[in-house]
């Protein structure tokens, strides 16, 4: 599904990431974690084609093709769904606007028809029930005035409208408390499919225990520097980084 | 990124949709401006007596007037001897005519517009005037109208029609030395709709004024009068495109709104004159005079106005809350994109007691463009709890356009309120990618974000015209941002 | 009281006054003088000046209604004692601040302030800059030295007690250099016949000026006066203005910044009663990127006073990262008082927060009544709820003892004019 391989990237002119390589096989979830200036959210914001992340080195390919030169809206449009660790608010924009909006830009996009206003409302009635999204958020501007936990379950949202192959969700964990976290971990889980891929990328493990990935993988310095089962989470929730970093190098 | 802004360079490249001229053979009054020709137009019309002296009266004190500078707009010096200040199809005679009489290249050039004038192929439910130059084309569903006693006709069929009813309203909102190019359209008007609704009665349909302006080198000087007897209700649209040409062309209206008692009028504009070339070269000049007077109790004037055209705009349309309770709007939408130049904003003045206004502004720059809010809030002594709440947004997208905001809040009484409330902001880059990363692209992304900064203003449309303003907010920013 | 002035009378009352000037100094007022000559004294024609008429007051004949009040007191300050526009040494201690009388630098041919005066100038075409620099002759001029701290405040006080000089024009120039930090007070009290004072000031990099007006002046005291700064790079002007009005009371602060991290707060209050006029004006140019102002002008007018804001935020091409946030609010207390606010933005770069907010109203009518049902009278309850609209803007003043010294002021005002203020026309 998604092959990383010695993938070097700048910001504004600084090496953030050096050398990162990852293989995501279809219908398997990952996670990235790692300490705080990792390259965590540059890895997202690189693998969703965000201007400014300029790749000088290695390659980036998703169902074997080059992802690289493709902007970010072919990127979406290809399967790849980037869950943002701060949704943005867009005044006046409906919710319901802007996900029409995608759903058939996507469509159009991929050379597909794209969905009539009823279809369209029939689609997002189901989606939203199920993740307790209520008719009046969706009338909402987006993202305005939301909590933090109505903001992910948007994204999550999103996401299931979207129906990507890879799914990225950065730090999603960020500021839910726990029955905020349970609720967006469930949705996340109803849509692990064979032919749908998560990378997951997080500080913390807690997050983890609600979305049991398959492999972990800990970025340091711009690298993957260890990867392990779902006990790599466990034993860097009791050592800490720097000891299980520092035993690597 | 290059990628994004070469998509939008081409359809910056596009002409604009309206730029075609129409080719009909016209007659035209001589060139210049003189007393001559304000009883050429005059004559032309037919008027009764007093409306030629009325005429000569207002250019014998336009001679003595000059132009106003405080705007922030800047352009050469306007030669109005250099100018046509009446132009209409040859073949079209004294008066409008059935649509079966109408010249069909009119016919063709306004289906053209997207404004079918058989009644077959309207809009359900919107009557239409149309104003080719400096004469009326036609006007449907008269008949209709008339049934409830609607009268919805031009200006000069008017005031040969209903006479007392002009005289005893017109240049009472806009007194005829009000400013410099109101008191120039008091002389040369030479077209323009006539509203009358009667007392109690809901007009079963919007009305619209299409206004083309054809002809080169020539002016037009439209005049619309809207008279809402009691307790009666009427929403008005106009809408107004004209051929891109090199030359610049002035258009110089009156507008001229009357509520009575408990009477309510909105008033819509779409005005997508055409604003000139990427480097200011040509466009409308926009000179217009709009005023509302919400003379008996109760009443309500709200205007809409989508302004995305032009190559200088300036203007403010108000309203006088005189009555008891009556009500004052003004939604807006000012787009200035390449070297457009817009100054415009409203007057709410407080007269009556407990009168009440909003005022929502959104002025989106772009380009080179400069783009004014400016506006007055004025609260007599006797205008006891009187209210007023005004929101000025900006929206600046590149570096080498400008904002501005030039309010003017006055307060004589201590039962008044009045809030102001003004925001600067650019479409940020996070909005931007947001958008982008869930497959939407740039163009359709700002437009997205854009048509959302102006929603506010965008509900208060009529639903037919609603949807084609927010296509036009979206083609008029088209190579905006790369 | 105050006799009618004119244009020419301004510039007669001059002539022959302005003795012992350096050649530089007399060609720098003679260049002013022509300005003025040609520009004249502004009226209402003039859109700055929509809101304040001065040719008009400064035509008619004012007499002064009640005693003359006098300037606040700053105990503890260098001291520089104006009476009637006239420095008094004696009485004054500028000296040990390291300050120097205008006049001394005005009759020095070489003096190193030389291009300081009349140097900040943030704004073109202005009637009254240059009738100031034309004819000013008093004045104080002070260099804090880099990285040195000004122990005491520097206090100019204007007292106007028995001015009948149709024009007095005073000038001061502050300049701080690097790293240098001051508090300048400027205290006004009586009634000028016609005063204006133009304070200029030039803030270095990372230097801090505190900046505090306190007017009081009398019901027919007609003052126009202006602070000019430029503000450097990551350097700060912080301010707190209050007035009382007059027959004519005009501040006006024209600042530029000028370096990058420059940054201006203002806190403004005015109160006005009687038939007073008194007009707040700002120009804050940011010239730069990365630059921060921040005002907030609170105004309460009974009687029939008039009280005007024109606040204008200008962001020059390339002023990216600009932060302009600008606050007006003014309670009527009457039927006859007027209040007029223009907020204005002038702004050419895209990455802005630029915002202003404005409001024009009543006290809250419930919490007066909830005041007087507890048994509070009318009049003390409406001191304290004046006082709560201008606790807000108090609080905001970070410095202890300026802040100290603007409650004294709003309170002083409130337990001298309770009885005017209550009674509601």
């Amino acid at each position: 599904m998604l092959e990383i391989n010695d993938l070097h990237v700048s910001v504004h002119g600084k090496d953030i990431l050096k050398g990162l390589s990852l293989t995501v096989p279809p219908g398997e979830v990952h996670a990235i974690m790692g300490p705080n200036g990792a390259g965590k959210s540059t890895t997202s914001y690189t693998l969703a084609g965000r201007d400014g992340y300029d790749v000088t080195q290695g390659s980036i390919r998703f169902k074997g093709e080059d992802m690289v030169p493709l902007p970010p809206e072919e990127r979406a449009a290809k399967g790849i769904f980037l869950a943002f660790q701060y949704p943005l608010e867009i005044p006046g924009v409906s919710t319901l606007t802007f996900l029409k909006s995608a759903v058939n830009a996507q469509a159009r996009l991929r050379g597909e028809k794209e969905l009539d206003a009823v279809q369209f409302l029939k689609l997002i009635r189901e989606t939203a029930k199920g993740l307790n999204i209520s008719e009046e958020m969706l009338k909402r501007s987006l993202n305005v005035g939301f909590s933090g936990g109505e903001k992910k379950r948007n994204e999550v949202l999103q996401m299931a409208l979207l129906k990507p192959s890879l799914a990225i969700l950065d730090e999603t964990d960020s500021g839910l408390d726990i029955d905020a976290m349970k609720l967006v971990a469930e949705g996340v889980n109803a849509l692990r499919a064979p032919d749908r891929s998560f990378l997951v990328i997080t500080h913390y493990q807690r997050l983890l225990d609600y979305i049991v990935p398959d492999h972990i993988h800990i970025l340091a310095g711009g690298r993957i520097v260890k990867s392990g089962d779902k006990s790599l989470a466990l034993q860097l929730e009791e050592q800490g980084y720097d000891a299980v970093i520092g035993k690597v190098a | 990124m290059s990628q994004q802004a070469e998509t939008l360079q081409e359809l910056a490249d596009q002409k604009y949709k309206y730029g075609f001229v129409t080719d009909i053979e016209s007659e035209f009054a001589p060139k210049g401006l003189n007393e001559e020709i304000v009883r050429f137009i005059s004559g032309k019309k037919n008027e009764p007596g007093w409306m030629l002296e009325w005429r000569l009266d207002a250019y014998r004190r336009w001679l003595t007037m000059t132009e106003p500078k405080w705007a922030r707009v800047d352009y050469p010096p306007i030669d109005f001897q250099d100018s046509y200040y009446f132009a209409a199809p040859k073949n079209d005679s004294d008066k409008p005519k059935n649509l079966d009489e109408v010249d069909p290249e009119l016919l063709k050039t306004y289906e053209k517009l997207g404004i079918p004038l058989s009644e077959q192929k309207m809009l359900a439910g919107v009557a239409v005037d149309a104003v080719f130059d400096s004469v009326s084309v036609a006007t449907t569903f008269k008949a209709k109208l008339e049934e409830v006693g609607v009268i919805f006709c031009p200006l000069s069929e008017a005031l040969a029609k209903h006479p007392e009813l002009v005289r005893k309203y017109l240049g009472t909102v806009v007194p005829v030395t009000d400013n410099y190019y109101a008191t120039l359209n008091s002389a040369v008007f030479s077209e323009g709709s006539f509203v009358y609704v009667p007392e109690g009665v809901r007009c079963p349909m919007e009305l619209s004024t299409y206004f083309r302006i054809n002809a080169s080198k020539t002016g037009q000087f439209e005049r619309t009068l809207i008279i809402a007897e009691k307790n009666s209700y009427v929403s008005y649209l106009e809408g107004c495109t004209a051929p891109m040409r090199d030359e610049n062309q002035l258009h110089a209206a009156v507008v001229e709104l009357v509520a009575l008692e408990g009477a309510e009028i909105k008033y819509s504009t779409v005005q997508n004159w055409y604003p000139g070339d990427e480097n200011g070269k040509g466009g409308i000049y926009n000179f217009v005079t709009k005023r509302g007077d919400c003379r008996g109790a109760n009443s309500k004037i709200s205007w809409t106005q989508v302004e995305t055209g032009s190559a200088i705009t300036w203007k403010y349309p108000s309203c006088i809350l005189r009555g008891d309770n009556s009500v004052g709007e003004f939604y807006s939408i000012a787009i200035a994109n390449n070297c457009q130049q817009a100054d415009t904003g409203t007057k709410m003045i407080h007269l009556g007691k407990n009168t009440k206004s909003r005022i929502i502004s959104k002025g989106i720059s772009a380009g080179r463009a400069q783009n004014t809010y400016r506006g007055l809030v004025s609260v007599h002594a006797k205008a006891d709890g009187a209210r007023n709440f005004t929101q000025c947004d900006s929206l600046l997208m590149g570096s080498r356009c400008g904002a501005h905001t030039v309010p003017y809040i006055e307060s004589h009484n201590p039962g008044a309120i009045v809030e102001h409330e003004a925001t600067t902001s650019k479409i940020s880059d996070d909005q931007l990618f947001y958008c982008l990363s869930r497959g939407i692209g740039t163009e359709e992304a700002v437009a997205l974000i854009v048509n959302g900064f102006c929603r506010e203003v965008l509900q208060q449309l009529p639903m037919e015209f609603a949807v084609e303003a927010q296509k036009l907010v979206g083609i008029s920013l088209e190579g905006s941002v790369g | 009281m105050g006799d009618a002035i004119s244009t020419g009378s301004l510039l007669e009352t001059a002539t022959g006054r302005n003795t012992g000037a350096a050649d530089w100094a007399e060609a720098l007022r003679d260049r002013s003088r022509a300005e003025f000559a040609a520009l004249g004294l502004p009226n209402r024609r003039l859109e700055a000046w929509r809101y304040s008429d001065l040719a008009r007051a400064l035509s008619e004949t004012v007499r002064e209604t009640g005693s003359l009040p006098t300037c606040h007191d700053m105990p503890g300050a260098y001291s520089a004692i104006f009476e009637n526009g006239i420095l008094d040494e004696t009485q004054s201690s500028f000296r040990e601040a390291g300050a120097l009388p205008l006049r001394q630098i005005l009759a020095d041919p070489a003096s190193p302030f030389v291009g300081h005066i009349g140097g900040v100038n943030p704004q073109d075409d202005h009637p009254l800059l240059s009738l100031n620099t034309a004819l000013m002759e008093e004045g104080i001029v002070l260099r804090v030295p880099a990285g040195t701290t000004l122990e005491q405040p520097l206090h100019l006080r204007f007292d106007w007690q028995a001015d009948t000089i149709g024009g007095r024009h005073l000038r001061v120039l502050i300049l701080l250099e690097e790293g240098a930090k001051a508090t300048l007070v400027e205290t006004h009290g009586g009634s000028p016949s016609f005063a204006t004072i133009v304070t200029e000031v030039r803030l270095a990099k990372n230097s801090e000026l505190t900046h505090v007006r306190l007017e009081r002046l009398g019901s027919s005291g007609r003052q126009s006066a202006m602070t000019l700064g430029e503000i450097g790079a990551s350097a700060r002007y912080r301010a707190f203005y209050l007035s009382e009005g007059g027959h004519f009371s005009r501040h006006e602060a024209l600042l530029k910044l000028a370096g990058e991290e420059a940054q201006a707060d203002i806190e403004g209050a005015s109160l006005a009663t009687g038939t007073r006029h008194c007009d707040n004006t700002t120009i804050i140019t940011h010239a730069v990127p990365h630059t921060t102002s921040q005002q907030s002008f609170r105004g309460v007018l009974s009687g029939r006073a008039r009280g005007a804001y024109q606040g204008c935020i200008r962001v020059a091409p390339d002023a990216q990262g600009t932060d302009a946030r600008q606050m007006s609010r003014a309670l009527l207390l009457s039927h006859r008082a007027e209040a007029a606010t223009k907020p204005e933005l002038e702004i050419f770069a895209d990455d802005v927060k630029c915002a202003h907010g404005a409001t024009i109203g009543e006290l809250d009518a419930d919490a007066l009544f909830f005041l007087r049902a507890r048994g509070i009278p009318e009049a003390e309850a409406l001191s304290i709820l004046i006082e709560a609209f201008f606790s807000e803007s108090l609080a905001m003043i970070e410095n202890d003892h300026l802040r100290g010294l603007a409650t004294d002021a709003v309170q002083d005002w409130l337990s001298s004019h309770a009885s005017e203020v209550s009674s509601v026309e």
